[in-house]
């Protein structure tokens, strides 16, 4: 996972001052590939769809660039705020196309390799539960999920939704109420 | 001793971490596989992404700047004619209205900032649809009744036209069709989406304005709810 207290030095032993934006953002874009393929698989069940999520997260970030300023930011919540804004409108448009709401893809699911070794039927049951609370959730509330998932502080959850700590606090407790109701 | 049995173990939030983690050094390892994808095309794609919204509004714009000019040359021909003025300056003020929309509409997109707050953003692109289908609709619905003094415009570019051949029942009968006609549209949109009328409602929430209006509305109340908290 991108470690965010780890982030400037990282990134200042890839990046320096006379790379052009494109080697720029390709080096930033490189470092925190997690974070969108892990937005594409919490929106998106089928591979084609996920395929598209991931190219136009990539191409939106690109156009989004030259507004990056990161003494504002850190590219991480950026990316978040860019990955996210994409995926949840991707989501919301494709509603009406059968294909965005297949099944699970078990078979996808199968395929990714367990670094962990653990046996596939375990681990898999796991993701699919994992997904089955991610696919009832509204956009925004599965939004919240993942970067709650994803270890995220209430401070940055607040900053790249764009509401307040306490307001992350409360969903964020509202949400485990609501799963524990929903996995018991 | 516990009385209650579970025979499986009921998961919680946080159990749901361990298993999200787990996916994601899975992503990792399949990304070697993945990499390319985000860097085929991406300005490309980019572009194609805006491509059909900006090349629209340009048109209508376009279409307006075409009515305008219409529009003010019969008036302008024709000032001493009340019908052609009549016509001419509807013409017209269609004709900015257009213009205004498509170029209200390119300024909302433009300004859309995806690096910006995900409430924000989506909050903007709930009113930019909105307004898009809104505008959309009323450009088009206009023409129940424009395609009147759209006809009478074009043809006081005659300069010798004369205004009493328009001063017949017909053109008036033509008007009226046109209010009536625009009005049950507006009636039957509404009808239509009634619950009570399942089969038809989901058809025109399909159609492009009802189910457009309604989901930028559903939107925006889902992102009002998500912000009271």
């Amino acid at each position: 996972m991108d470690n965010a207290t780890s982030e400037p030095a990282t990134i200042a032993r890839r990046i320096s001052a006379a790379d052009s934006p494109q080697q720029r953002f390709a080096a930033l874009l490189e470092q925190h590939r997690g974070i969108v393929l892990r937005i594409a698989y919490g929106y998106c069940r089928h591979p084609e769809d996920r395929r598209d999520l991931v190219q136009d997260i990539g191409a939106q970030a690109w156009r989004a660039f030259p507004s990056f300023d990161d003494t504002r930011s850190r590219f991480s919540t950026w990316l978040y705020r860019v990955a996210l804004n994409v995926a949840i409108s991707q989501v919301r448009n494709a509603a009406r196309h059968q294909r965005h709401h297949a099944d699970l893809d078990d078979e996808a699911i199968a395929a990714l390799p367990d670094p962990a070794g653990h046996g596939h039927d375990e681990g898999d049951a796991a993701i699919r539960q994992l997904y089955a609370v991610i696919d009832r959730l509204e956009p925004l509330d599965r939004a919240l999920m993942l970067l709650y998932l994803d270890e995220r502080s209430q401070r940055e959850i607040a900053e790249i939704l764009g509401i307040s700590p306490s307001n992350v606090a409360t969903r964020i407790h509202r949400l485990k109420q609501r799963l524990r109701g929903e996995l018991a | 001793m516990n009385p209650i049995h579970h025979p499986e173990p009921s998961m919680e939030l946080d159990d749901l971490k361990s298993a999200w983690q787990s996916l994601d050094a899975r992503l990792e390892r399949q990304y070697v596989l993945d990499r390319q994808l985000l860097w085929d095309h991406r300005i490309e794609g980019a572009r194609r992404h805006l491509r059909p919204l900006w090349w629209g509004q340009l048109a209508q714009m376009l279409f307006g700047l075409a009515c305008v000019l219409l529009g003010a040359s019969c008036w302008n021909m024709h000032g001493d004619q009340w019908p052609f003025l009549l016509a001419g300056i509807t013409v017209h003020v269609y004709g900015v209205a257009t213009m205004i929309a498509g170029g209200i509409t390119l300024g909302l997109v433009s300004r859309i900032d995806y690096g910006a707050p995900v409430l924000g953003i989506q909050k903007q692109l709930a009113k930019l649809r909105r307004f898009y289908v809104r505008s959309g609709a009323a450009v088009g619905l206009a023409w129940w009744v424009l395609w009147v003094p759209f006809v009478m415009a074009l043809s006081g570019l005659d300069g010798t036209a004369d205004a009493g051949a328009w001063r017949q029942p017909w053109v008036y009968w033509s008007l009226g069709f046109g209010v009536a006609g625009l009005l049950a549209t507006l009636w039957f949109h509404r009808w239509a989406r009634s619950p009570e009328r399942p089969r038809l409602a989901r058809m025109m929430e399909e159609s492009v304005t009802g189910g457009s209006l309604l989901r930028a509305r559903a939107r925006l109340e889902e992102i009002e709810r998500f912000e009271r908290g």
